[in-house]
Formats: structure tokens, C-alpha cells, sequence
């Protein structure tokens, strides 16, 4: 049994052992450890996982016509070293990255293996409005029937934490994570290593569609349409995931493995008691 | 005191009050809903503390029209900071206009312990009884828009729409004169600020010059800012940010 009067939480056990802690430490053991964070632009939101292990923030890029690095057709390898590129101006619609981390020691550490990338035709003003597949190289989608995987990883290889540790405080380490995500998806050159590595990349998936439009699937195309109307993408239909923003994250908390936090009950709150500290 | 025995709680009050809930719902009252939210252009934190909520926005460096003394300016800002805290009951999300602050920066804001400057602004100033030093004149707000709903993200982004619309719809008069007398009683004041026709001159010139003032250093910094505040404005609606009077909160059920 466990009382709490006049600011001391006292826990009695079955065979009459007592132990007591102050109210408000009880309260705090129960509450996950909370982090707050000023957010880079158009950072819309970060999400914790339920036991507060984990975090994702969500980042979403304005459309327009972007100077990508694309693979250039002559090009002698398909990825990696040798690989030519050809410099394309390339309109893309609203693109929405999730980037998970945990913190320790008041320092972040991406788990680039769950960095993701989707598209809208909208800005995400709510949970529950819904993500496309990304028409792009270099989001791989992994073959079918691996339930443990990203849905559209985004390739983060060159992602070096050691570059965002040299900022003090989560907030700016937060933003230091953002501007090198935006490197690696945006400026580091699109080209065919998902294929190799991860069986597909989400741009070859976008091709092979029935509904795919051929403004996009000649990457040509794509360019002069993008000089016409750098819009046009928005009226585009993109590949549907099936997943609403909510449901993403849930997704990848699990991937993550987080768990739902601690089960409430009264033997949990005794330990709570008896150890002095979140069990 | 509060006892729990299994799966129930039991609060009785010293005036004789009691009352049995579940575990499940102990957890719930302890520790309140996260409310995650998409969250509108602008808002830079959005923090939570027990049922209490601060929505942190910045408006960005650049010349507006303003109304200013009745007349219509175009006058340049630097980063203005606006702090609307936000309560959480009975499952509605709502904002506490009587606690909105403004303040002025040179640079983004991007460290919870960034610094903060009072505003050079008609409309701002102390206000004795809260104890608020940057407290903003609010009670034209208006947030008609928010009571049509009941979805909370919708109404975060109604009311930080209604606060934008406040600030650059406001009439800065001289009903409340704190934070601009404050400013021109200081010793470092920008003589192109201080005269409004000069200022006007100065921006049409030059906007960004604005981010080059020494503007005035408010006492506290962002995050001592938003827990002041929040610690003065949550007992006036019978919120609670921390663990004090736990009996009253389980037997009135404030996070429900």
C-alpha cells in the first residue's frame, strides 16, 4: 500500500517494510524525461516516444525548382566512385523528412538508419493528413515483405554526428542535424545506389507505376516542365504510402523499438519507492 | 492523503471531501496527455509544464504597417518574440491572453537560453499585478474563430493566426506607454527609434537597420521568461505546471 500526506509518498509492503521519498520525486519518476527544443524554420513539429526513449522531428521543404546533382545517362558507374552527374534544375512538391534521434548526455545522435522522406502536394498542418512515396533516387525502398524496414529510407551515409556535436545545446546541435539531413538529400547527387543496395530505389518504383506521368519519368522532361511552371508537380498524383503522418511516426518508434513506458500499477509504484528512482 | 491500495486511489481532504478512482486514471491526472501538434509557421518552441502550454513565435526582421498613434506607419522590426501560453482543460486547448509577452532580438532565436530585449513598442510593458515585465496589451484580440471548434490543432493554429492578426492589427496608442518610455528613458537609445516620423525615414532607407540597435536587455533569459510566466499565469485558471496540491487536483480532476 503507498500514502501520500503532507508531501511524502510513504510505501508499505507486505511484510511491513516502509521506505518514503518526497512528492514531488515520486511525480517526476513517473513522468518521462522531457526535452525542449527551439525549432530550426520549418522544423513543424518533434514527437517523443511514449517510454521517451526516442524522438523524431519533422521537417518539411517548401516545393520549388531545386539544382539537383542527377546521374547523367553517359555516366561509366551507376554509384560511388566514377559516377557523373549531370546538373538539373528539378521542381519537387512539399517534402517531409523524419529524422529520429535519441539524446544522451545532452547530446543528440541520429538514427539515420530510420531517416525517412515523403511527399505532399499540401503543407501537413495536422497528424492525420496523409504522405506519398517520394518520386527520387537515393530513397530506397526495401524489398516487400521486410516489415522491419524504413517505408523510404533516405540514404545518410555521409551524416557525421561528430559534426553536430561541435554545436552546445540540443537546440542547435537540432539544427546542425537539420542542415546536413537537407545536404545528403538535396545536394549530395542523386544516382543509383539504392538499386544496388537496398534493391530499389523509389524513383525506379515511381516509374514502373500505372499511374506514373511521364513529366517526371524522363528526367529531361522534368526539367523543362520545371522551367514552364515550377509548380506543376502540386498537381501531380504522387504514389500513395497508406500511412497518415501519425501513423509514420508510429511506425517508426516501433521500428525503433519503443515501448509504451511503464505499466502503472501498485507493486510498480512500491519499487518506485523502495529504489528512489524510476524503475 | 491519498492511498493506494491495487487498482484504486483514494483522496480524502482535510474538509472531509473523498473520492475513489482508478490507477489508470491517477497516471492520466499526474501525468497529462503529451499534445503533439503540427505546429504553424512561426512557432519556434512549443513547451509543455503539467497542463500548461507556451507557444514561442517569431516574426521575422522586415517593415510593417502598423497603426501607430492612429496613423498608418511603415516602420521597421527586428525579430519580434511573442510568448502566448496556452492552458489544457476539460480536453480543449486554450490560450491565456493574459499572459502574452513580446520581445525584440537581433538573430533567431535558436537556444531555449537565448537572450531577450524589451521591445521598443507601444502596447508593451510591466504589468504590476501579474508581475509580467513585457506583457503585451491583448484584450482586442480577437479569437472568435477558435470557439467554433473543438479539434486542438485547429485551434493552436486559430489562435496563433489571431495573434499574428493582433499584433499587425493592433493600434499602438498610448494607453499603454510602459515599454516605449522605458526605452526612451535609456541611456543607449537609437535617436533614429525615439522620433516615429525618423524611424519611418530610416526604414524606407534601410529596414535592416534595426537589427544593428542596441536594444534593451530584459532581465531573464527565453527559458527563465516562459517558466516566470507560466508560474504566474497557471494559478489564476486553476492549472498547475508542477506537483503542489495534489489532493485538490485529484479530487477536482483538472487535467480531465
Amino acid at each position: 500500500m503507498i500514502t501520500i500526506a503532507a508531501n511524502k509518498v510513504e510505501a508499505i509492503s507486505e511484510e511491513g517494510s516502509k521506505a518514503s521519498m518526497p512528492v514531488q520525486k515520486f511525480l517526476d519518476a513517473l513522468s518521462p524525461p522531457a526535452h525542449d527544443f527551439v525549432l530550426p524554420d520549418k522544423v513543424k513539429f518533434i514527437k517523443t516516444s511514449p517510454d521517451g526513449k526516442f524522438h523524431i522531428a519533422v521537417w518539411e521543404i517548401d516545393p520549388g525548382v531545386h539544382s539537383i546533382r542527377w546521374i547523367a545517362k553517359e555516366s561509366p558507374a551507376p554509384y560511388g566512385p566514377g559516377t557523373l552527374y549531370t546538373k538539373r534544375e528539378l521542381a519537387l512538391p512539399y517534402i517531409i523528412l523524419t529524422m529520429p534521434f535519441i539524446i544522451e548526455k545532452n547530446r543528440i545522435l541520429p538514427q539515420t538508419g530510420k531517416f525517412e522522406c515523403f511527399y505532399r502536394n499540401l503543407p501537413l498542418i495536422a497528424m492525420d493528413q496523409e504522405l506519398s512515396y517520394p518520386a527520387l533516387l537515393n530513397c530506397s525502398k526495401f524489398g516487400d515483405g521486410n516489415h522491419g524496414a524504413p517505408l523510404s529510407w533516405l540514404c545518410t551515409q555521409y551524416l557525421n554526428p561528430s559534426v553536430i556535436h561541435k554545436q552546445k545545446g540540443i537546440s542547435r546541435q537540432l539544427w546542425a542535424m537539420t542542415k546536413l539531413t537537407r545536404w545528403c538529400l538535396l545536394e549530395s547527387g542523386f544516382n543509383y545506389s539504392s538499386e544496388h543496395h537496398e534493391g530499389n530505389s523509389h524513383y525506379s518504383d515511381y516509374i514502373r507505376w500505372s499511374n506514373a506521368d511521364a513529366r517526371i519519368t524522363d528526367v529531361s522532361a522534368w526539367e523543362k516542365e520545371s522551367q514552364k511552371n515550377p509548380l506543376f508537380v502540386l498537381d501531380l498524383e504522387w504514389k500513395p504510402t497508406g500511412l497518415t503522418m501519425d501513423g509514420l511516426l508510429e511506425r517508426t518508434f516501433k521500428l525503433l523499438g519503443a515501448t509504451n513506458g511503464h505499466v502503472l500499477n501498485q507493486a510498480y509504484l512500491e519499487r518506485l519507492v523502495f529504489n528512489q528512482k524510476a524503475v | 492523503m491519498i492511498i493506494i491500495d491495487r487498482e484504486q486511489v483514494i483522496t480524502k481532504t482535510p474538509e472531509g471531501h473523498h473520492k475513489t478512482i482508478g490507477i489508470r486514471k491517477f497516471e492520466n491526472i499526474i501525468n497529462p496527455p503529451k499534445l503533439d501538434f503540427v505546429l504553424p509557421s512561426g512557432v519556434k518552441l512549443w513547451l509543455q509544464r503539467g497542463n500548461m502550454f507556451m507557444a514561442v513565435c517569431e516574426i521575422k526582421p522586415g517593415a510593417y504597417r502598423l497603426n501607430w498613434m492612429g496613423r498608418e506607419r511603415t516602420l521597421a522590426l527586428p525579430y519580434v518574440v511573442l510568448m502566448l501560453p496556452f492552458q489544457y482543460q476539460k480536453h480543449l486547448l486554450t490560450p491565456l491572453t493574459i499572459g502574452l509577452e513580446c520581445y525584440y532580438r537581433n538573430a533567431p532565436v535558436t537556444d531555449l537560453n537565448d537572450k531577450l530585449y524589451y521591445p521598443a513598442l507601444l502596447n508593451c510593458g510591466h504589468w504590476a499585478s501579474l508581475q509580467l515585465t513585457s506583457w503585451m496589451c491583448a484584450s482586442r484580440m480577437d479569437l472568435s474563430s477558435i470557439h467554433d471548434t473543438k479539434d486542438n490543432n485547429r485551434r493552436l493554429w486559430l489562435s496563433i493566426a489571431a495573434l499574428r492578426n493582433h499584433f499587425f492589427g493592433a493600434n499602438f496608442n498610448d494607453e499603454w506607454l510602459y515599454a516605449w518610455k522605458k526605452y526612451l528613458g535609456w541611456e543607449k537609445r537609437d535617436s533614429r527609434i525615439i522620433d516615429v516620423t525618423r524611424w519611418e525615414k530610416e526604414t524606407a532607407k534601410y529596414p535592416s537597420f534595426v537589427l544593428g540597435i542596441d536594444w534593451m536587455p530584459a532581465e531573464k533569459n527565453m527559458l527563465a521568461t516562459i517558466e516566470y510566466t507560466i508560474g504566474r499565469v497557471a494559478p489564476l485558471f486553476g492549472c498547475s505546471a508542477t506537483a503542489y496540491n495534489l489532493e485538490t487536483r485529484l479530487i477536482n480532476h483538472h487535467y480531465l
